[in-house]
């Protein structure tokens, strides 16, 4: 049947609700500060083939446009047959599709008249997942079991009735059971109200509405991209970026990016970028082709919700065996950052075709740095985690400055308020704030990045560092420099100064130890002597560039000072 | 407190319109006044239209024994970036809190990579830090540096800076450093504004804390300008009455205490007509209400259960946290100048950008193009070209058609009829979406409440939105467009109290508790004092914030009884709610006590509300004119009534369209309207099968 475009509109919003409400209840009933402070997972709701529908506005694109491989790999493994009305189903598994180990996909399958038509997912970072080091996140893994606990496609609920045994067996192989158990709650709550919200939907218009009116979002959004897609001229485009090392060597591994535009479609072929990694750092075919996929959503179709539809027009070619396509049993666990270079890469290549869209490339790393360990606390000795996320600045765009201390690229976790860190955590900060000369010069300039700078109180603490831009720095683009890379230092100007590698796998700390974690920033955009003169100035003035900057990248002389 | 021989004032200023209504304390009756603003001096407008009220009801200006001052001047000096020249004091190395805010993008943003955020309120060369900190437990660990706050003063003094924001890492345990630094400025610089976080917003997580404090201090000599300037214009015409100010929380205040906090305003505009229709409806014997305003730019939705207004303490402006009590009223962009578009691919859309009042729909005829959904309205013939805001706005039905052809039914191959019903039913959905947002999402059933449509545009779109929620009920109260600038003429006296604790509460004592409230009831008692309170007219309403320790969102649970046996009651209390708003909780779970909170109410005398006389005949309708039903196929006659001529007790069966100046009501089939003694339309929808 066909639907009208008013029913369709009003069913689309329906369906965007429902997603960005079940992140809203998911985060305020978590226990960790990896969902309630930092909102780090993500809910979409898919149709009978596992195709993105609607996603919660606020979702990760990294986490969103992976679940459609991950949820499909589920029920072919489970068997669709096999599933039924109230079951909650669950899995990590990067292999089939997903990221790294920690993330966790929980999914309902939604059921009319006995078919499914539907599915509700919610997948969130779990803080840990059991593996090396409290936290999870060694880049020193050499497999994936190293990462943590392997959670095969499972039921963790069996018809409305939960799976003891299963329940148990994950939460006997993670740190904090008592954290775990209330966000998995937290996650599958959210499943059952919009499981709740979706039948009142099929009261209202009809399920032969609903089910049309989904297949026609996803229409309608391919037909907007191809739109786009064919205004950019036909060609082929080419990147290459790195990173720092692999996990375990520090040798440079490369992306490498080939974008070839025909007419309304974009294929990004990967092939020859470098081998699997022995570390952590790769990611799998999925996540790879999120990446791309957010870098073609940004400059195509910004204003309007992603759908699958969104990304039919973009076919991602990889090489199994290579590091944006790592096969068992590699280890994942540095994905973000190894989707980082594929988004650099692909936004650089394609500069060429999209004029004043261009973006230079950004502070590119999640920067992630985890410190974890045992705390004293009056209730007990427990674990803690705390994850910083040290990177964050735009690159420049064609008509703009880089925005500064903000993320940028497909994942979107925020920080956890200093206070909130320290009264959960044995941190005590030191300084929080914009680094000033970190961004590229240019015409327009890169985002400054920022220093996080934190004493760790327990003697018990743990640092590990999965982060990138430690060797190579952000490119700028169109004649603009590059960004500053980032830095890792525990105390800092002291005479046991020691700067750490970018993917430092998990080391003691001495009581009281100043960490200093810094982002690199943003890539300028065209020719620093090109800038305009009261923009140096004010810069200046609000000392996001110094004196000695304004003279080496622009030339400039402060003409109120002698 | 009010002597009943006088008269009271409550003034709304809205973003194109002031309204002013005059109410008789004796008896009950109301006049109103709409006034167009004037941007270069709006304290000339609410004057003019109060002399407008005084003249038209014979009434001496000495007879003027109260005003309530509903205002939107600190929020549009927000918007419009046209507030005080601010400077922020913070811990040395912390200054850029304010910019980095959250670290992750706004939601609108992630795809949107050419966008920026909007910028902070104070540019980062006026952020100026300081040495000093005190830990998690409150504990000074590094003094202030008093070097580095004499070279902040000099710099602030230099810049020739207005008001100044201080916020400290975990001043709301130890306001110690907040303290000192107010004591320096105001010594060195006595004229300037000087905003703690300490004192306005006692709680922890830096951000929303600073983001707070900023708005307080980036409006606050703007709102001190105009409520001096607006004292000294009403005194000139012979009013020397006190006048109050109205805040977010639904609640007015002394300008003194106002002045403590001025973001308390900045969230007031939609809460005068929920507290009016908390009640007015009241009165009539509806308690548990969903309120539906529609206005130019935007709908407002807000629960009501028992009369009371559900509250809430966080919402942004312009991506900025702001932290005040304030009813939970949640907007999205749908009004009646909302603009109505199709995308390259077929896709309808309502909203969120608007025409404004200003060039408007294409119906005003000022030159708007776009196609809204007041033009909707017109062509589905719910509107009456000739009579619209009485008169005073003819539409042009022609242009609307041209607009709507042209934007909406062309592009989707429909003709103009079946466009605007089906924009029609978009729009429904979004608003139906909007209360389902407040009800089902949070745990109550919309079927339980009655809807409360009032703004210009509530009750056209009421019935539909009604029969898709499955609303039993409608009430559309009598001048639905004056009603914000009413409850604000009639809003008691609110003020909340917190105090931040943070601790599990197996390690609180009763003791402990009770002393936090004493100390509280302390700072209420000498607020209510400086306002005249009588003592029998004060209402504490004591409360905790209580969630699973481990959580980060707390519930507020009423206390109802003292805490002198224990916490278990309260506790049961909170698995409840708990259960009602997340679908599940968890008893064994330890729960943690985070704020002890009161608010303090001085009720306000009521003007009488005055029952019609009302002969129960059957209203004659003026006429009627062909309607695109949203339900039917193609136009049908409906007969048009006009609302002045419905007395109490009338009664009349849908479908029907019901005029008057400051707005329209569409009743459609299966629904019965009788009009109560207060003059109140109530709908009534039929269930299936019943017949009238």
């Amino acid at each position: 049947m066909s639907v009208d475009a008013f029913t369709l509109a009003v069913v689309h919003s329906s369906l965007i609700a429902i997603a960005r409400d079940m992140k809203i209840m998911t985060m305020r009933t978590a226990y960790t500060q990896l969902w309630k402070e930092q909102g780090d997972l993500s809910c979409c709701l898919m149709d009978r083939d596992g195709e993105i529908i609607a996603q919660d506005p606020n979702g990760f694109p990294i986490h969103v446009t992976t679940m459609p491989l991950q949820l499909q790999g589920v029920v072919e493994i489970l068997g669709r047959e096999n599933l039924r009305p109230g079951d909650v189903l669950a899995t990590n598994d990067p292999f089939i599709g997903g990221t790294h180990l920690p993330d966790v996909l929980i999914a309902r399958p939604l059921f009319h008249q006995g078919e499914i038509y539907a599915y509700a997912c919610n997948r969130g970072h779990w803080a840990d997942i059991g593996g090396m080091g409290p936290g999870s996140y060694s880049p020193a893994t050499s497999d994936i079991h190293q990462e943590g606990i392997f959670i095969p496609p499972v039921k963790l609920f069996e018809a409305g009735e939960p799976n003891p045994g299963v329940l148990e067996m994950i939460m006997s192989n993670i740190r904090n059971r008592s954290i775990g158990f209330g966000d998995l709650r937290s996650q599958y709550a959210s499943c059952e109200t919009a499981e709740r919200r979706l039948d009142a939907l099929i009261e209202r218009y009809g399920f032969d509405t609903l089910t049309a009116g989904m297949a026609e979002i996803i229409t309608r959004s391919e037909a907007m991209t191809r739109a786009s897609i064919a205004e950019f001229p036909d060609g082929d485009y080419h990147a290459r970026d790195c990173l720092d090392g692999d996990g375990r060597t520090e040798a440079k591994i490369w992306v490498d990016v080939k974008v070839a535009i025909r007419g309304s479609d974009i294929v990004v072929d990967l092939s020859d970028s470098s081998d699997q990694a022995t570390g952590g750092m790769n990611c799998s075919y999925s996540a790879a082709a999120s990446a791309v996929q957010y870098a073609i959503k940004s400059i195509t179709d910004p204003e309007n919700p992603p759908n699958a539809g969104s990304y039919k027009p973009i076919t991602v070619k990889t090489r199994p065996g290579s590091l944006v396509d790592a096969q068992k049993p590699g280890s994942m666990i540095g994905f973000g950052d190894v989707c980082y270079r594929v988004l650099d890469a692909t936004m650089t290549a394609i500069a060429g075709a999209i004029g004043d869209r261009a973006i230079a490339s950004g502070s590119g790393s999640t920067g992630t740095a985890v410190v974890a360990g045992r705390q004293q606390r009056s209730n007990g000795d427990h674990y803690f985690t705390t994850i910083e996320l040290s990177s964050g600045a735009y690159g420049a765009r064609a008509s703009r400055d880089g925005m500064n201390a903000i993320r940028y690229g497909p994942g979107n976790a925020g920080h956890i308020p200093i206070e909130a860190d320290e009264i959960e955590n044995p941190l005590f900060f030191e300084a929080y704030e914009i680094v000033p000369d970190t961004g590229g010069a240019g015409q327009f300039r890169g985002g400054n990045g920022f220093v996080r700078a934190f004493r760790v109180m327990s003697d018990r603490a743990q640092i590990c560092l999965c982060a990138d831009r430690h060797e190579t720095p952000p490119p700028g683009l169109s004649g603009g420099q590059p960004g500053a890379t980032s830095r890792y230092v525990l105390n800092p100007g002291t005479n046991h100064e020691q700067v750490l590698a970018s993917k430092t796998p998990y080391i003691d700390l001495d009581a009281d130890t100043l960490v200093r974690v810094q982002s690199a920033g943003g890539g300028g955009y065209g020719d620093p002597r090109e800038r305009d003169q009261s923009r140096i100035a004010d810069d200046l003035k609000n000392g996001y560039i110094t004196e000695d900057a304004a003279a080496a990248d622009y030339g400039y002389a402060d003409k109120t000072r002698k | 407190m009010a002597d009943t021989s006088g008269y009271r004032i409550g003034i709304d200023v809205g973003g194109t319109f002031t309204d002013v209504v005059l109410i008789s304390n004796e008896t009950g009756n109301v006049s109103v006044a709409k006034v167009l603003n004037r941007h270069d001096d709006r304290a000339e407008t609410v004057v003019s239209g109060i002399e407008r009220l005084l003249g038209e009801a014979n009434v001496e200006p000495a007879d003027i024994d109260w005003i309530s001052h509903g205002t939107t001047i600190t929020t549009n000096a927000v918007i419009e970036r046209k507030g005080a020249k601010t400077a922020l004091i913070t811990n040395k190395n912390f200054r850029d809190i304010l910019e980095i805010g959250r670290f992750a993008r706004p939601a609108e943003l992630i795809y949107r990579v050419h966008e920026d955020k909007p910028s902070p309120l104070v540019p980062r060369y006026l952020r100026l830090g300081v040495s000093c900190r005190v830990d998690r437990h409150g504990d000074v660990v590094t003094e202030l540096d008093e070097t580095e706050l004499a070279q902040a003063i000099a710099a602030i003094q230099a810049e020739g800076v207005e008001s100044v924001a201080v916020c400290f890492l975990f001043s709301f345990l130890n306001p110690v450093h907040e303290a000192r630094v107010r004591e320096s400025l105001s010594a060195a610089l006595p004229n300037l504004d000087i905003v703690l976080s300490s004192e306005i917003l006692r709680e922890f997580r830096e951000f929303p804390r600073t983001a707070t404090t900023v708005f307080a201090a980036y409006v606050a000599p703007v709102l001190r300008a105009y409520i001096s300037g607006l004292l000294a214009r009403l005194a000139d015409r012979g009013i020397n009455c006190p006048l109050y100010i109205f805040q977010s929380n639904g609640g007015v205040a002394q300008p003194e205490i106002v002045m403590r906090n001025p973001a308390l305003t900045l969230l007031s505009g939609p809460a005068g007509a929920v507290v009016g229709a908390a009640q007015l409806c009241g009165q009539a014997g509806f308690r548990d209400l969903i309120t539906m305003d529609i206005g130019g730019t935007s709908l407002d939705v807000c629960l009501i259960r028992g009369s009371v207004a559900e509250a809430t303490t966080t919402r942004e402006i312009d991506m900025f946290p702001v932290g005040i009590p304030m009813l939970d009223v949640h907007t999205i962009g749908a009004g009646g100048g909302s603009i109505v578009r199709v995308d390259d691919v077929g896709r309808v859309k309502v909203g969120p950008d608007s025409m404004g009042a200003r060039p408007g729909p294409a119906c005003y005829g000022l030159g708007g193009e776009q196609a809204t959904l007041t033009d909707i309205n017109l062509l589905m013939g719910l509107l009456d070209p000739a009579t619209f805001a009485n008169g005073e706005v003819p539409l042009d039905r022609a242009r609307a058609e041209a607009a709507v052809a042209e934007r909406v039914a062309g592009p989707l191959g429909v003709d103009v009829d079946a466009a605007a019903v089906g924009v029609y039913r978009v729009a429904t959905n979004q608003i139906a979406e909007a209360i389902r947002t407040v009800t089902v999402e949070r745990g109550s059933d919309p079927r339980d409440y009655a809807l409360v449509a009032f703004g210009g545009g509530g009750p056209l779109h009421a019935a539909a939105v009604a029969r898709e929620l499955g609303v039993a009920q409608i009430i559309v109260p009598r001048h639905p467009g004056l009603f914000s600038a009413r409850g604000i003429a009639t809003a008691d006296f609110n003020h909340d109290y917190i105090q931040s604790v943070v601790r599990p509460i197996a390690e609180v004592s009763a003791a402990d508790v009770a002393a936090a409230f004493t100390a509280l009831e302390g700072q209420a008692a000498r607020d209510l004092d400086a306002e005249d309170v009588p003592a029998d007219r004060r209402e504490l309403a004591p409360a905790l914030d209580l969630r699973y320790l481990g959580q980060t969102t707390e519930i507020t649970v009423p206390l109802a009884e003292s805490v002198a046996d224990g916490f278990d009651d309260i506790i049961g209390e909170f698995h409840q709610l708990h259960e009602r708003l997340y679908t599940y909780s968890v008893p064994d779970e330890p729960v943690e006590l985070v704020n002890v909170r009161l608010r303090a109410v001085g009720s306000v005398d009521k003007p009488p509300l005055p029952p019609a006389d009302g002969a129960g005949e059957t209203p004659k309708p003026i006429g009627e004119r062909p309607v695109l039903l949203p339900d039917l196929e193609g136009a049908q006659p409906v007969p048009v009534y006009r609302r002045d001529q419905l007395a109490p007790d009338a009664k009349l069966t849908g479908p029907a369209i019901i005029e008057e100046a400051s707005s329209t009501t569409l009743v459609l089939a299966n629904m019965d309207v009788a009009v109560d003694r207060f003059e109140n339309m109530i709908i009534t929808l039929r269930q299936p099968g019943q017949t009238p």
